[in-house]
C-alpha cells in the first residue's frame, strides 16, 4: 500500500479511537464519583459496604461511591501515587499519625459536622481524645471501629505447666518465668510467638516502652530512644528472644502467629479480635473446651513506677481529602455510613474485634446480641474495660502530645526503630549501640524532612 | 544478499502504478515508519519517568507535598555517608550473583537434560517450564507454605527422610537470603532453559560426531563444542538476568517486606521503596535508583567490551 | 568402560535426572492442588499428609462465591491478550524495519532499548502513573497493556531482530519476482517462518503481564478491573487466612497456564533456537 492512503487510515482510526474514548467517558462524568479507600479486605466487610453503599446511592442519585479495599502495605504506594498526581480519594483509612500527617500538611477536610451528626458526645471520650486536634481544636478524623491489643493465650497449656490459668502476669519479670516454663525447644513449643513484620515491631516496641514509664519523644519532638526505658525495653526483649520466640520469629506474619497459638506452638501471643474468626476454623477443639482467652492486663516493666501499662488502640481514622473531587459528597456518605443501622452492620462484619466509637451503639440490644458473642463475650468486655480504665494510645503515640508531631507516619515506615529491634535481637549491637544508631538516624530523618525544632 | 546498482534491496517490483511520474520512497524512510511505534511506544513511556527521577535526584521532595526544594548534589553526598546504603548495595549483590550463577547453573543443566531424548520428555519440558508462569505472588505464597516451620511439608521431608537431624529454619534471619535465592532460581530458570535449549536444538550434530571421533568425552565434548555454541545466547541471558536480579523488587519485598525480616535481604530497590514510600523522601529515592541506574550502565558497558562478539548488533 | 554399561549408566543418569527435575518443579503444584482439596482441619498440622481421605471442592466454592476471583480472571486474560497482540504487532514491525532497510542508526537501536531494562520499575511506577493519569488511562486496562508493553518491547524486538536476520531476505524477493507485492510476499513467506519468534515473544509479554503486581496495584483502583495478582494478595491478607482458598485460587491460575505451555512448548523452543542462530 502507498504511504498515502497507509497514513490516512492510520489518522482515521486513531480519530474513531479517540471518539470512541470520550464516548465512552461520558456517561461517567455526568456522575459524582467518590472513592473511598478502606482497609478491611475480607469479604464480609466488603458485602457490607457494598451494602449500605447500593442504600446510600438509592437516597443521592447522581453520586456514584466506589469502594477500594487495600492491605496496610499497599496502602502506602497508593496513597502515594495519588496525592504526588493530585488524584486524591474523597475518604480514606489512615493509621493517627497519617492522619496528623496529612492534616498537618494542610490535606484534610475537617469532619466537624460528620462528629456532630453522630453525636459528639455519644462517642467514648478516649476515642475523642485521640481524634481532636488541640492545636487546631476541630476534628481532622473519626476512628472508624476500634480495638484493644490484648494478651491471648491457651489456658490448658498453662495448665500443663502448671500455671494458673487465670494469673495474668503483673511485671515482665513473672511474665519471662511465666513463658519460660511454657516454652520447650525440643517439642518446638514456644512461650510467646510475636509477628514479626516492621509495622507490628513497631507496636510492640511503642507498647512495651510505655508500660516502662518511658517515651519515644521528648516535648520538642527529639527522639529520646536512648533513655532508660527504652534501653531497658531493648534489653527485655532480647531476653525473650533467647528465651521463649521461635528462631524464625521474624518471618512470622500476624496471622501466623494466630496459627501458633491454634496448633500449639505457642502459648501466648498479643493481638486482637479478629483473631476468633481463625481459631474457630482451625482450632475448634480448643474454642469448644474454652481455652483460649484474653488477660485483661499487661505486664508492666521495671521504670514503670507504678504507672499503669500501655496497650495499643487500633484506631484507623476516617478522614476526607479537601482537594479530591467531591469532599462534600463523602462527607455526606460519611454521616451515612454512621447511621446506627449501618454502622451495626459494619462493626458486625468483624465483630470481635471492631468495637463502635459511640456508646450507644455499645449498649444497644442489636449489637449485644451478635452471634459471636456467644462464645466471645469475655474478649469484647476484656476491650471495654481496657477502654474504660487504662487509656490505649494509637501506634506509635506514647504520649497523647506526639499526637501533634507531624513526622511520626515518615518515622514508623523507615525501619529505623525495627530495625534498632532487629539488630538487639540478633546480637548484632548491644541495646545502648542499637538505641545510639536508631537516634542518630531519627534526629537526620526528623531534620531531613524539615521538621526539627530542637 | 544479490547485488544491483539499484540502492533499494527490493528487487524490480512488478506494481501497477497509480502515478504515471515515476516516485520511489526513500527506503530509509520506511524503516524509520516501521520503528517508530516501537521506539515511540518506549521512549515516550520511559522517557518521562526516567527523565523526571533524573531531575528529582537533585531535589527534596516530600512525597505528599507538591513543593520541591533544589538541593544539588546533597542526595548523593547523604547516600554516600549512609551505612544502610552501603549495606543494601552488598546484599543486592549477593542476592543478584548468587541467584543468577544457580539460575545460569541450573538453566543449562536442565537444558542439556531436556536436549536427550527419553521417554516423558514432552511432560517434563512442559513441567520444567511451569514455575516461570506462576505470578511471584502465588510463588512467594506457595514457598512460605511449603517451607513454614511449624506446618511446611519440607521440613517434614527433609527430617523425615533422614537427609538431616533438623531441618534449616528456612525463614530465619541466617538462611532467608539463601531461601529467597532457590526460590528466586526455581521461578527463573526456565527462561534460561528456554533460551538455551533452543540453541542447543540447532546445533549441527556433525560437531559432536567429530569430536567423539577425536576422543572427547562427554564433558570434553561439552567444553569444546557445546559451549562455544552456547555463547551467543548465554551472552543476552546472563545480562538480563542480572539486570533483572538487581533490579528486583516485588518478590523480595513479597517474601520478607521491609522490616524486621526484611533487614536480612534490604536490597537497594527495598532500600529505595523504604526512602521514597515509608520515608516519603522521593528526592532521596531518585537519587538512589539514578546510582542504580549508573551502576547497571557502567557493568553492560564492561560487560560488553569482555564479552561481545564480532558480528554485527 | 564397557559400552553397554556406558550408555546404562548415561540412561540412568537422564532419566535420574528428568526424575529430579520433574519433582522439584512438580512437587509444589501438586502440594497446591493437594491443599486446596483437604478439609481445613488437615491443612494446619503439625505432621502434614500427603494424601486426604476427606477431599472437597470447598475451597474453590468459597473461592467463586465470595470474591470477584471469575472477574479478576477475565481481566488478566485480557491485559495479558491485549499487550501480547499490541507487543507483537509493534515488534514484528519495528524488527522488520530494522532488518530489511538500512538506514541510520538500525545497528543500535535495539540495544539501545534494553537499557530502559536498568531503571527499577518502582522508582518509574509513580511518574508512570502520573503520565497515565494526564492521559486519562489511570484505572483502566489500556493503561496496563501500555505499560507491559513498553516493558516487553526491548526484549522483543531483541529476539525478533535476530531472528529475521536469519531468514534469507531471497525468500521475500523470489514471492516478489514471482508476482507479489511486498507485503503479500511477507505475509506468504516471512510470517510463517516467524511464527516459531511471534510465539516465544508473546510467551514472554504474556508473562510479564500476567504476572506483574506492582504496575496493576498503582495502576488499577477499581475492583472490577483488578487483575489476579492484586486478586491473590487482598485474599492473603484478609482478615483471616484461608489457606485451601488462596491454593484453589493458585491453582485456577496455574492449571490453564500450563495447558497452553504444555501445547505451545514446542514452537516455543524452536521459535527461540531460530532467532538465537546468531547470538
Amino acid at each position: 500500500m502507498t504511504k498515502h492512503s497507509a497514513f490516512a487510515r492510520a489518522l482515521r482510526a486513531g480519530a474513531a479511537a479517540v471518539a470512541l474514548a470520550v464516548f465512552a467517558a461520558a456517561p461517567a462524568m455526568a456522575q459524582k464519583v467518590v472513592n473511598v479507600w478502606h482497609t478491611e479486605p475480607n469479604p464480609r466487610t466488603k458485602a457490607v459496604i457494598d451494602g449500605i453503599i447500593a442504600d446510600f446511592e438509592k437516597e443521592n442519585p447522581g453520586v456514584k461511591v466506589v469502594q477500594e479495599a487495600l492491605a496496610w502495605g499497599d496502602l502506602d504506594k497508593k496513597m502515594q501515587a495519588a496525592l504526588a498526581s493530585g488524584a486524591f480519594p474523597e475518604v480514606a483509612h489512615g493509621q493517627a499519625y497519617n492522619e496528623r500527617s496529612l492534616s498537618a500538611k494542610g490535606l484534610l477536610r475537617p469532619m466537624n459536622d460528620v462528629i456532630a451528626s453522630i453525636g459528639e458526645q455519644d462517642i467514648f471520650p478516649v476515642v475523642r481524645k485521640l481524634n481532636y486536634n488541640e492545636k487546631e481544636k476541630t476534628y481532622y478524623g473519626l476512628a472508624h471501629a476500634v480495638g484493644v491489643d490484648l494478651t491471648i493465650y491457651r489456658k490448658d497449656m498453662m495448665r500443663e505447666a502448671g500455671l494458673d490459668p487465670e494469673k495474668a502476669p503483673a511485671t515482665w519479670r513473672e511474665w519471662i518465668d511465666q513463658l519460660k516454663k511454657l516454652t520447650d525447644k525440643s517439642k518446638g513449643r514456644y512461650g510467646l510467638s510475636l509477628a514479626g513484620p516492621g509495622f507490628f515491631i513497631n507496636e510492640d516496641i511503642y507498647m512495651w516502652v510505655g508500660s516502662n514509664g518511658g517515651r519515644l519523644f521528648d516535648e520538642k519532638g527529639r527522639p529520646t530512644f536512648t533513655e532508660k526505658p527504652v534501653i531497658e525495653t531493648l534489653e527485655f526483649w532480647k531476653e525473650l528472644a533467647d528465651c521463649c520466640l521461635a528462631p524464625d520469629w521474624l518471618s512470622r506474619g500476624y496471622l501466623d502467629t494466630f496459627g501458633d497459638l491454634a496448633t500449639g506452638k505457642a502459648a501466648m501471643i498479643v493481638g486482637w479480635g479478629r483473631g476468633t474468626d481463625y481459631f474457630e476454623q482451625y482450632a475448634p477443639d480448643a474454642v469448644a473446651k474454652g481455652d483460649i482467652g484474653v488477660f485483661k492486663t499487661k505486664p508492666v516493666g521495671p521504670s514503670a513506677g507504678g504507672k499503669p501499662f500501655l496497650t495499643q488502640f487500633d484506631s484507623e481514622a476516617w478522614m476526607i481529602f479537601k482537594n479530591s473531587k467531591h469532599p462534600e459528597e463523602g462527607a455526606a456518605f460519611l454521616k451515612f455510613f454512621h447511621r446506627a443501622d449501618n454502622y451495626l452492620k459494619y462493626i458486625q462484619s468483624v465483630p470481635v474485634h471492631f468495637f463502635p466509637v459511640t456508646q450507644s451503639l455499645r449498649t444497644d440490644p442489636r449489637y449485644l446480641a451478635t452471634p459471636a458473642f456467644q462464645k466471645w463475650k469475655f474478649w469484647v468486655d476484656a476491650q471495654h474495660e481496657v477502654i474504660e480504665k487504662y487509656e490505649p494510645k494509637p501506634v506509635m503515640i506514647t504520649e497523647w502530645k506526639d499526637l501533634d508531631f507531624p513526622f511520626i507516619a515518615e518515622l514508623a515506615n523507615s525501619t529505623i526503630l525495627v530495625d534498632m529491634v532487629t539488630e538487639v535481637t540478633r546480637g548484632q549491637r548491644t541495646p545502648v549501640e542499637a538505641a545510639r544508631r536508631a537516634q542518630q538516624r531519627a534526629e537526620q530523618l526528623i531534620t531531613q524532612l524539615g521538621y526539627r525544632k530542637w | 544478499m544479490s547485488t544491483t546498482h539499484r540502492s533499494s534491496p527490493l528487487g524490480p517490483l512488478n506494481l501497477p502504478r497509480p502515478e504515471p511520474r515515476e516516485r520511489r520512497v526513500p527506503e530509509h524512510l520506511w524503516g524509520y515508519v516501521l520503528v517508530a511505534p516501537a521506539v515511540l511506544l518506549v521512549l515516550g513511556l520511559i522517557l518521562y519517568p526516567v527523565g523526571y527521577s533524573f531531575w528529582l535526584s537533585l531535589h527534596s521532595k516530600h512525597a505528599y507535598m507538591p513543593i520541591e526544594t533544589f538541593i544539588g548534589f546533597e542526595n548523593f553526598v547523604w547516600i554516600w555517608e549512609d551505612e544502610d546504603f552501603w549495606r543494601s548495595i552488598r546484599l543486592g549483590m549477593v542476592y543478584a550473583f548468587g541467584s543468577l550463577s544457580l539460575q545460569i547453573v541450573v538453566g543449562v543443566g536442565a537444558a542439556l537434560l531436556l536436549n536427550q531424548s527419553f521417554v516423558g520428555r514432552g511432560f517434563v519440558r512442559a513441567l520444567a517450564l511451569f514455575p516461570y508462569m506462576m505470578p511471584t505472588i502465588v510463588v512467594v505464597i506457595l514457598m512460605r507454605w511449603i517451607f513454614n516451620d511449624s506446618y511446611g511439608v519440607a521440613k517434614f521431608l527433609i527430617e523425615g527422610s533422614g537427609l538431616m537431624a533438623r531441618a534449616p529454619v528456612f525463614f530465619d534471619p541466617d538462611h532467608v537470603m539463601l531461601t529467597m535465592i532457590l526460590a528466586s532460581t526455581w521461578t527463573f530458570f526456565p527462561f534460561v532453559v528456554i533460551g538455551v535449549l533452543a540453541r542447543l536444538q540447532t546445533i549441527d550434530l556433525e560437531l559432536y560426531a567429530a569430536a567423539k571421533v577425536d576422543g572427547a568425552g562427554v564433558l570434553r565434548q561439552f567444553w569444546h563444542v557445546t559451549l562455544p555454541q552456547i555463547r551467543g545466547v548465554l551472552f543476552v541471558i546472563v545480562l538480563l538476568r542480572f539486570m533483572f536480579m538487581f533490579t528486583k523488587f516485588d518478590l523480595i519485598w513479597l517474601f520478607a517486606g521491609a522490616g524486621g525480616l526484611g533487614y536480612f535481604v534490604r536490597t537497594l530497590p527495598i532500600y529505595t521503596f523504604v526512602k521514597s514510600f515509608g520515608e516519603l523522601q522521593v528526592g532521596f529515592g531518585a537519587a538512589l535508583s539514578v546510582i542504580m541506574f549508573t551502576m547497571l550502565s557502567a557493568f553492560a558497558v564492561v560487560y560488553f567490551r569482555l564479552f561481545r562478539r564480532d558480528e554485527h548488533a | 568402560m564397557n559400552p553397554i554399561l556406558r550408555i546404562f549408566l548415561e540412561r540412568a543418569a537422564v532419566y535420574l535426572g528428568a526424575a529430579l527435575l520433574a519433582f522439584v518443579c512438580g512437587f509444589p503444584l501438586f502440594w497446591m492442588a493437594l491443599t486446596s482439596i483437604k478439609p481445613d482441619r488437615e491443612i494446619i498440622t503439625a505432621t502434614p499428609s500427603f494424601w486426604t481421605g476427606a477431599a472437597h471442592l470447598d475451597a474453590y466454592r468459597r473461592l467463586f462465591d465470595q470474591t470477584k476471583f471469575e472477574a479478576y480472571f477475565v481481566n488478566s486474560v485480557l491485559v495479558a491478550g491485549g499487550s501480547t497482540l499490541l507487543t507483537i504487532a509493534v515488534a514484528v514491525l519495528a524488527a522488520y524495519g530494522i532488518t530489511r532497510f538500512r538506514f541510520r542508526g538500525r545497528e543500535s537501536i535495539a540495544t539501545v532499548m534494553l537499557f530502559t531494562y536498568m531503571f527499577a520499575p518502582i522508582m518509574i511506577v509513580i511518574p508512570f502513573y502520573i503520565m497515565m493519569r494526564k492521559l486519562g488511562l489511570a484505572n483502566s486496562h489500556l493503561g496496563l497493556m501500555l505499560s507491559y508493553t513498553s516493558f516487553s518491547l526491548p526484549f522483543s524486538m531483541w529476539l525478533l531482530r535476530s531472528f529475521f536476520q536469519s531468514i534469507p531476505i531471497e525468500l521475500e524477493q523470489a514471492a516478489m519476482i514471482d508476482g507479489a507485492s511486498r507485503p503479500q510476499a511477507v505475509v506468504r513467506v516471512v510470517v510463517p517462518m516467524a511464527l516459531p519468534g511471534v510465539i516465544a515473544v508473546s510467551i514472554f509479554t504474556f508473562i510479564v503481564a500476567w504476572n506483574d503486581y506492582l504496575f496493576a496495584r498503582v495502576l488499577i483502583g477499581k475492583d472490577d478491573l483488578k487483575t489476579l495478582p492484586l486478586g491473590i494478595q487482598d485474599l492473603y491478607e484478609s482478615s483471616v487466612t484461608d489457606w485451601g482458598m488462596i491454593m484453589a485460587a493458585g491453582v485456577v491460575i496455574t492449571i490453564p497456564a500450563l495447558v497452553f505451555f504444555a501445547m505451545v512448548q514446542r514452537h516455543l523452543i524452536a521459535g527461540w533456537g531460530a532467532g538465537g542462530v546468531k547470538g
